[in-house]
């Protein structure tokens, strides 16, 4: 209970790091969370309504990406952003942007699998039914993003919770760097590894509380899409 | 419903502004410094962010945000840490990706050297002592024995459990170095658990098994509260001394030929040369005098 | 007028569907009868133009579009059943006549994702007629229904049909059905047209078609 009522504390009384922190991580997930939809969606809807060469690879391909370790996603970013990498002189390392990247990456290939899923499951028959309908192909597509909407908002909040309790990639390439890249997580990792577990508890409680905000509107917007 | 949306966006958007603002009390934009006088630097650095590469035990202290504030409000700096693994903080600086690090590892720091990184010598300015903790009833009696390496040797005898870190940082290689000097091998004994983790997890795993384990002072003082089941059974060996050093990355290293890699080298040469100053020296050895009542970080004397 | 030339669809190793010649005039009214893989849904969604024939041709004398298809598994939409319906109105179409007829007037704000499955079949069947179809290719429209409204949604499958003057092809496997609504009756097996002629010769059991109608149905 102590915990519980220090994590209030903090909330309604946030220092200027703790503001900081919580800002950054919802933009940071914001983002990720975002750009990773808009990616992984449609992807994920054309290759699992399609009918293509290479669809079962390219789905395999797709699923064995959703189990990527985040530190080997923040890895990966790493090499290819670091000073000496390729995309050095675009000086992202330690930066809100950089973190998003690699988050986009691993969360991506979640978004892409589980929607690929979602249309794949019924797109044939919702196809079917729209097109002996006579509607326009532009409608067809509309309709069975309609059908999918629900599902959608799952993973989009899945994309969400992923992003924001997520580690390994944030901190190696973030750096965890006060005032400027701490996101909750990283800074709940610092507390724990400071020893002080009260603080660390009372971040992560916060953190659920997030989660929390996020669920509800997202669950009522999914009950009235049905 | 939508209500709730509202006020969700709200919330979201206040916290982002909140966090915009918090961040610009900081100095990070020195040309356009805050109204209070004091801080109005004297002048203002043309690259005025400098990135400095540590490991997690250094930052973890609380050394850092304790020294950092009183250079920026100087100079007008903005120092950024990056806190990792040993390892990492150093493949930080390999990279390009950090202006000088601030490491305790002397192996590590020679082969930075010598593979031609380092734009200044090993710049060791200041040490502190390990520790070895363990049960507070020391059940293989090192209390009174003269050095590390004899009290590890007594804990090989007595069997009785090690936690190491085992993730190849600055306090894994002190520890190793102790294990090597004692002649013992311990990496294949029942009793010895390499843990791979940071200090204060190795600390935390250490207080659960109720064994030995190898720490850096500030460490474990500052976590104390939260370690009921150890207590500091050996300080002050001569062969415990935790050196930390400085070192500048070089901005023409090979490894950066033909990259967009930027060092701020005149940032750097300004953090080291505060760094060894009399003002930060008089800091540093008041640390930890407040809290724990005694002096954690000893100046090595130049 | 639908005219079918030397088509053939082949779609596993042993079914090929094969149909030499087949004229349907517009306004006749086909009941497809055969036993399951006979090749009937395969014929509906040949003309429906979502596979296209392996060799031949296939005429349906029709602007593309103007055919309403309707799979054997229909799928209702998210939302009440009155708005699944609108969605399938072209053209001018009475809304709540159509719910009253199909027996939906009291689920007209039910989701229709509640609906029971003989629910369903008829709100799909009251999205096709909305639809002003000039050929409406129906795969099963009455296999859920109780005999008693399945009878009922013929005889109203029927009046539409006859009032647009559209041309149907559905097929179905109870006989009773396709004797209410039907003009003609084409009977598939094993991929050929085994039979195909006028329904009235059914009431003439002494005639050639009907004593080979009679005899296909028992192999059934």
């Amino acid at each position: 209970m102590d915990y519980i009522k220090e994590a209030l504390f903090l909330l309604l009384h946030p220092d200027a790091e703790l503001t900081q922190i919580i800002g950054t991580t919802l933009i940071m997930s914001f983002f990720s969370t975002g750009i990773s939809c808009l990616l992984g969606l449609p992807l994920g809807v054309l290759l699992g309504k399609g009918r293509f060469r290479g669809k079962s690879l390219l789905l395999r391909v797709t699923n064995t990406l959703m189990g990527l370790p985040p530190v080997v996603a923040g890895l990966i970013v790493f090499m290819l952003f670091r000073g000496v990498g390729p995309f050095g002189s675009l000086h992202l390392m330690f930066t809100v942007p950089i973190m998003v990247i690699a988050q986009v990456l691993l969360i991506t290939p979640v978004v892409t699998g589980l929607s690929a899923a979602a249309a794949g499951e019924k797109s044939a028959l919702i196809l079917e039914t729209a097109r002996g309908m006579r509607l326009s192909g532009v409608k067809q597509t509309g309709l069975l993003l309609r059908e999918c909407a629900p599902q959608f908002v799952s993973i989009a909040l899945m994309g969400f919770g992923r992003s924001i309790a997520e580690v390994g990639a944030v901190s190696l390439v973030g750096g965890n760097i006060q005032f400027k890249t701490r996101v909750m997580t990283t800074a709940i990792l610092l507390e724990s590894n400071k020893g002080d577990f009260r603080r660390a508890l009372a971040l992560g409680i916060i953190l659920m509380l997030i989660s929390l905000l996020a669920n509800i509107p997202a669950y009522t917007l999914q009950e009235k899409m049905k | 419903m939508k209500k709730l949306l509202a006020l969700l966006m709200a919330l979201a958007i206040i916290l982002s502004l909140a966090a915009c603002s918090g961040s610009k009390n900081e100095p990070t934009d020195p040309a356009a410094p805050s109204v209070t006088d004091a801080a109005v630097p004297a002048k203002t650095p043309e690259n005025p962010v400098i990135r400095l590469a540590t490991t997690t035990s250094v930052n973890d202290s609380g050394l850092l945000p304790y020294l950092l504030p009183a250079f920026e409000a100087k100079t007008g700096y903005k120092v950024e840490v990056a806190s990792a693994g040993t390892g990492v903080a150093i493949g930080y600086a390999k990279s390009g990706d950090a202006d000088l690090l601030l490491v305790h590892s002397k192996k590590q720091e020679e082969a930075f050297i010598d593979e031609g990184f380092a734009s200044t010598e090993r710049l060791s300015f200041m040490y502190n002592y390990f520790v070895i903790v363990g049960p507070a009833d020391d059940p293989a009696g090192i209390k009174d024995l003269a050095t590390a390496a004899d009290c590890f040797k007594a804990i090989a005898e007595a069997g009785t459990g090690f936690a190491s870190r085992g993730d190849n940082s600055g306090t894994h290689n002190k520890e190793t170095s102790i294990w090597e000097s004692a002649e013992i091998d311990p990496t294949a004994e029942s009793w010895y658990n390499s843990l791979g983790k940071g200090m204060g997890d190795t600390l935390t795993a250490a207080n659960e098994m109720k064994v030995y384990a190898l720490t850096d002072k500030a460490t474990f003082l500052s976590m104390k509260d939260s370690l009921p089941n150890l207590a500091i059974l050996k300080e002050e060996a001569d062969d415990m001394k935790n050196t930390y050093s400085l070192l500048g990355v070089k901005a023409d290293a090979e490894a950066f030929a033909g990259t967009n890699v930027a060092i701020n080298t005149e940032g750097a040469n300004a953090l080291i040369e505060w760094m060894l100053s009399d003002e930060a020296a008089a800091l540093i050895a008041d640390y930890g005098k407040e809290q724990y009542g005694e002096q954690l970080f000893f100046l090595i004397e130049k | 007028m639908i005219r079918i030339t030397n088509l053939k669809k082949r779609l596993s190793a042993d079914f090929t569907l094969e149909i030499p010649s087949l004229e349907i005039a517009e306004g006749e009214r086909v009941a497809l009868i055969g036993p399951n893989g006979a090749g009937k849904s395969t014929l509906l969604r040949l003309l429906a133009g979502f596979i296209s024939p392996d060799e031949g041709e296939i005429d349906l004398g029709l602007p593309v579009g103007s055919a309403g298809y309707e799979p054997q598994q229909p799928y209702v939409f998210r939302g009440t059943t009155e708005k699944n319906l609108r969605m399938g109105v072209h053209g001018s179409a009475d809304v709540p006549a159509l719910l009253r007829e199909c027996d939906l007037a009291a689920l007209g704000d039910k989701r229709a994702d509640r609906l029971s499955g003989g629910e369903k079949q008829r709100l799909c069947l009251a999205r096709m007629l909305a639809g002003n179809y000039r050929l409406l290719l129906l795969d099963e429209p009455l296999s859920a229904a109780d005999i008693e409204t399945g009878e009922r949604l013929a005889l109203l499958l029927k009046r539409h049909c006859e009032a647009s003057g559209a041309t149907l092809l559905m097929s179905t496997h109870l006989p009773q059905q396709a004797a209410s609504i039907a003009t003609k009756i084409l009977i598939l097996y094993n991929g050929k047209v085994a039979e195909y002629g006028d329904i009235a010769a059914l009431r003439t059991p002494e005639s050639d078609f009907g004593k080979r109608f009679l005899a296909q149905w028992k192999l059934e």
